[in-house]
């Protein structure tokens, strides 16, 4: 792995955790507000996923 | 992020605020970002070089930057065109020059810079030009 989490973290954004927390802030926004639904949302994420061969 | 934009919004509203509570935690991710330890003039060579690859603005001509500031920059760009394009040897070199620390909070400010530019590039006024392409399913 090039960037390993750093001891007790799961995540490389670990090493920068003020960060990693904003992102998430953004992300559950996103997720959790506004007037598209989730399963629509969810379309989304896995359609841009799969277009930039992102294994999920 | 405020720019004209085929959607419904006001003049000189942001488009993020549309979604409840997503424009100010937009706004707070971008200030950590500047407040992460990476230094701000690599930043904005980073976005610099993301929007101009984006299209979202000129490429400008610059000077000769640092040693860290072209490896950022290089890796910026290869991340907007193709994220599975970075080499090991490319890792190498920001490890070289950055921390595990600067390193995470460098590739989020990319990820962000990215997508604000791809997010400003689709939902500005002006017209663009569609391209076709084929996802392999299954």
């Amino acid at each position: 792995m090039r960037f390993t989490p750093p001891p007790g973290g799961t995540s490389f954004f670990d090493y920068s955790p003020d960060v990693f927390r904003a992102f998430n802030v953004v992300y559950g926004r996103l997720w959790s507000e506004g007037s598209v639904d989730q399963p629509t949302k969810e379309v989304a994420r896995l359609r841009n996923a799969r277009v930039v061969d992102c294994a999920i | 992020m405020v720019f004209p934009t085929w959607l419904p919004v006001e003049a000189g509203a942001e488009v993020v605020d549309l979604v409840p509570g997503a424009g100010e935690a937009l706004r707070d991710l971008y200030a950590s970002l500047w407040d992460a330890g990476v230094d701000p003039a690599v930043l904005e060579a980073c976005r610099a070089a993301i929007e101009a690859t984006i299209g979202t603005r000129p490429r400008g001509g610059g000077g000769e930057a640092d040693a860290a500031t072209q490896a950022a920059v290089r890796f910026s760009e290869q991340y907007v065109v193709d994220a599975h394009g970075v080499t090991d040897a490319q890792a190498a070199v920001l490890h070289e020059h950055f921390t595990d620390e600067q390193l995470a909070a460098l590739t989020t400010a990319i990820a962000t810079f990215d997508a604000l530019a791809r997010v400003r590039a689709v939902l500005t006024a002006a017209g663009g030009t569609p391209v076709t392409f084929t996802v392999e399913e299954g």
